[in-house]
């Protein structure tokens, strides 16, 4: 039998599964026009597109070779679960099914048959004990837990009845498990976004610890794979291990987008209605008494801030007390270095500047005001960014020249340091300072927020052009004002905005929340609008940008190989002193003079007379993508071929800490081949998104099409070489830092 | 650091094979092995280290080529570059020696797989495409919004309503 037929043979296309499904899909479609007739609100397209995808889903989970591959192959096993619990039931519940279905019957039948059902009070008593969201997550973990247990999954790979039951129960807990999560219409009184969100996270946990059990485990777990031949050459112990890695991996990204996506609904509560209302001038909600709830809420950042402050004491105890070497099995050399930064950059492209949101460093600001005084006033000298781009080189270099990321010790003192610097600068300086003139890592954040999806924003500009108490600035009893001094009606863009939402909780009006908008439409405009940038603005932006490409040139051996044929020829023996001149002169001599030649080439083609200077500001935030760009694939590949390293990290410290015994559990690899695809897409939309901003800019100082092209071609071609560079270092052999010969 | 190759104790010690990239191919590899006291944990830097590679192939010409593994940069790793000249199994023999000469009980072996050498240009000549797609795609949207901008700009200059209103 050839694989094509193999394939064919390998489809279970019976009635029992056929049936159902395509009832259900015609009652819905049925029942859907009806609906969305009387109430297109609550029935936009999308709703459909989720529903039938859920269902072919289970199709495709079911009745697809995949199916006949479960039982050979655990992995393919696990796949199929995770279809079943993690995948499917959340589109169903998104096609908010429940009245589409109803109207989709007969009428006599619903009138006779499902309404009276429905409406018993025996029912309706249950489905509230069931919908209960401890007993739903208790009532999954049982399922789960229960058809794992080695004897109950090998009756269910022998008996095919067993095998219905045992997915037919899956499903059925999971669909009561999103539908506590998601709460979809017609849910009179959804339940609070804490608590779903809450729900979200110990269903991850939960998902977490059961996959790590696959994944790290030492013996199998199932006789039977042992028992039957593997078509695909796979060892017991790697199809296990593999089945582990894809139900963590799997089911922590279902759980990232349920999270994702209940923050954006709760971020925006007004939503798309918003949007239309604040075009028509009207208020979008009414003062909510006792202030704003949800993500909003001041008590939900605390709760934040400190976890947050706990996991930085962890990486710093361990930092100074844990084994130094090796560091990838302190604390302090893997949370910050593997998790932490791609993690940021993943929230700030998907909700907004997270990190700043959350930050533990402006935790102490009240007591250090009330220790220190707030004496001073910060110089006029020092209102700029230079400071914080000075101490970004300063960690770039300690990055490259001190082999920061492997040495545990001296990332606790890092850490350590900005605590303490926050510390001082809040206390001695006015509230705000720290984050607005000082935190390199802010600023980091502020540049590359330009483009997130969402801002926070006034919701009806009506509404503040009528306040005269501008409280969302100067603050009252309720909240402090804008730490950075943003004036929310004047804000543009996420410049200087740390997402605290102490602007949102002191709005009298409660017109400001956060809004969904288009990412990088305030690229190359300022706090206030201000175009072009300042030069401490754009400077600061040129070393982000800049910074990305050689940080990750760094690793790769033809620029190692280049710098230490560079040496040679100059006849300096490499060391340090060599290494930092390099790595000064690449950040900061080299940018100046290829926006310099950029600028005066642009200038001449386009036959402008914009200052040089305010041309590279103009034009230098178009180079943000790309730099994002960069950095996203760069972190991004540590943090996948390391996305495991927290393990035996945190096994150490453990033991170190009970001063139990040691036990090694190397971090499961894994597999890598698809991650440099990933890398070059990920670079080219940043190229694209770079080269259709300076388009943008371009036209805005040369309306003329001709013109504004003679302007951005050499600042095109300048976004073309770095590219070229990114594409060069991610396609290099790599060269680990330490191990070159 | 690299990807785990293997680990295990071998002659008293806990050793662990890293190397990379990953996959292994025909060039060369970073093999770094890292030397352990299996009760505490402590690692050994004070030990000499060889790695012998040999193909684990059937049929293949016997002979190991040995590798001495150097206490470089990266604390607490030995570290060497091994040319690796065939796609195929290729087996390391780590081994540990002590005061006395190379001891065969610290010895720990592991097969390693080398894919045959990339054309990374060619295999990832897609993804290398794939923004000038996008740019094609984004100049002929820009061009048809500027055709359409110069005609309603023409309609009102003659007095016409713009089309579509």
């Amino acid at each position: 039998m050839n694989a094509s037929a193999l394939w064919g043979a390998s489809w279970s296309l019976g009635p029992g599964l056929l049936f159902p499904l395509v009832v259900s899909a015609w009652l819905y479609l049925r029942g859907f026009e009806r609906v969305r007739g009387q109430s297109p609100g609550h029935f936009p397209p999308w709703r459909r597109v989720a529903f039938l995808l859920g269902l072919g889903l289970l199709f495709v989970a079911l009745a697809s070779p995949l199916d006949a591959a479960a039982d050979l192959l655990l992995t393919a096993h696990m796949v199929q679960h995770w279809l079943l619990m993690m995948v499917v039931p959340p589109l169903i519940w998104a096609g908010a099914p429940t009245v589409p279905l109803l109207r989709g019957l007969p009428l006599d039948w619903l009138s006779r048959g499902a309404g009276p059902l429905l409406s018993s009070p025996t029912l309706k008593r249950g489905l509230r004990i069931v919908t209960h969201p401890g007993i739903a997550l208790g009532l999954w973990i049982l399922v789960t837990l229960g058809w794992h247990w080695p004897p109950a999954y090998e009756l269910a790979l022998q008996s095919r009845a067993a095998h219905d039951t045992e997915h037919l129960s899956f499903l059925a807990s999971s669909l009561l498990l999103w539908f506590c999560i998601l709460q979809p219409w017609p849910v009179r009184a959804p339940r609070a976004f804490g608590i779903r969100l809450l729900l979200v996270v110990a269903a991850g946990l939960f998902n977490t610890l059961f996959s790590a059990a696959f994944a790290f485990s030492a013996s199998p777990f199932y006789a039977f794979y042992a028992e039957i031949p593997n078509p695909w050459a796979m060892s017991v112990m790697a199809d296990q291990n593999t089945a582990g890695a894809f139900m963590w991996v799997g089911g922590s990204l279902s759980m990232i987008a349920a999270a994702a996506g209940l923050t954006l609904a709760a971020l925006s509560p007004a939503g798309l209605r918003g949007a239309r209302i604040r075009a028509a001038g009207k208020a979008v909600r009414p003062r909510a008494p006792g202030g704003p709830g949800g993500l909003q809420a001041l008590g939900l950042r605390r709760a934040l801030q400190w976890t947050l402050a706990l996991a930085a004491g962890l990486v710093v105890v361990d930092g100074f007390l844990g084994a130094q070497a090796p560091s990838s099995e302190n604390l302090a050399g893997v949370l910050p270095w593997t998790y932490w930064r791609a993690l940021s950059l993943f929230a700030l492209l998907a909700l907004g500047n997270l990190f700043c949101a959350v930050c533990p460093l402006t935790l102490s600001r009240n007591l250090a005001a009330r220790l220190l005084g707030r004496p001073f006033r910060w110089p006029d000298w020092l209102q700029n960014k230079w400071l914080s781009a000075a101490l970004f080189l300063f960690y770039l270099w300690s990055y490259e020249i001190l082999d920061l990321w492997d040495r545990p010790r001296a990332t606790a003192i890092w850490i350590a340091g900005f605590f303490v610097l926050c510390f001082l600068v809040e206390g001695l300086f006015r509230r705000g300072t720290f984050c607005r003139y000082v935190c390199p890592v802010g600023q980091f954040q502020f540049v590359h927020s330009a483009l997130s999806p969402s801002e926070v924003q006034p919701l009806s500009p009506a509404v503040c052009a009528d306040c005269t108490s501008h409280d969302c600035l100067r603050g009252n009893a309720g909240a402090p004002g804008c730490p950075t001094d943003l004036y929310l009606p004047a804000k543009t863009g996420n410049q200087d905005c740390t997402f605290c939402l102490d602007c949102v909780r002191a709005c009298p009006h409660d017109n400001a929340g956060v809004v969904r908008v288009t990412p990088g439409r305030a690229l190359g405009q300022g706090r206030a609008g201000v175009r072009p940038l300042g030069p401490d603005m754009a400077g600061l932006t040129v070393l982000f940008v800049w910074g990305a490409f050689v940080n990750a040139m760094g690793m790769s051996r033809p620029f190692v190989q280049a710098q230490a044929d560079l040496a040679k020829a100059l006849g300096i023996s490499p060391g340090p002193g060599f290494d930092s001149a390099v790595l000064v002169g690449t950040l900061v001599l080299v940018p100046v003079l290829a926006l310099a030649f950029c600028s005066a080439a642009g200038r001449l083609l386009a036959r402008t007379s914009v200052p040089l200077g305010a041309l590279a500001c103009r034009l230098v935030p178009a180079l943000v993508p790309l730099g994002l760009a960069m950095w996203l694939a760069h972190l991004s590949f540590h943090l996948i071929t390391g996305l495991f390293s927290v393990v035996p990290a945190s096994q150490r410290a453990w033991a170190a800490l009970t001063s139990g015994p040691l036990e090694f559990v190397a971090a499961a690899p894994l597999g890598t081949d698809w991650l440099i695809d990933a890398q070059l897409l990920s670079l080219g939309v940043g190229l694209v998104v770079s080269l259709a901003v300076l388009w943008r800019i371009g036209q805005e100082i040369a309306p003329a099409p001709g013109r504004a092209l003679g302007l951005i071609l050499p600042w095109s071609l300048l976004a073309l070489a770095l590219w070229s560079l990114g594409l060069l270092t991610f396609l290099s052999p790599m060269e680990m830092r330490g191990m070159g010969a | 650091m690299g990807i785990p190759l293997g680990s295990g104790l071998a002659g008293g010690y806990r050793i662990d094979l890293i190397a990379y990239p990953a996959p292994l191919r025909v060039g060369h590899g970073f093999f770094s092995v890292l030397v352990r006291d299996p009760g505490t944990g402590a690692v050994r830097s004070d030990l000499g280290v060889v790695i012998e590679v040999r193909s684990a192939d059937e049929g293949a010409a016997p002979g190991a080529l040995v590798f001495p593994a150097e206490a470089g940069k990266h604390p607490g790793f030995y570290s060497a570059r091994i040319p690796l000249a065939n796609a195929g199994l290729g087996l390391a023999t780590i081994r540990v020696m002590s005061g006395s000469g190379p001891s065969q009980k610290a010895a720990l072996e592991v097969v390693f797989d080398v894919l045959p050498s990339a054309q990374p240009w060619r295999e990832h000549a897609g993804a290398i495409a794939f923004p000038f797609g996008l740019l094609a795609i984004f100049v002929w949207h820009q061009r048809r919004s500027h055709g359409r901008q110069a005609k309603q700009g023409a309609s009102r200059v003659n007095g016409h309503a713009p089309p579509g209103g």
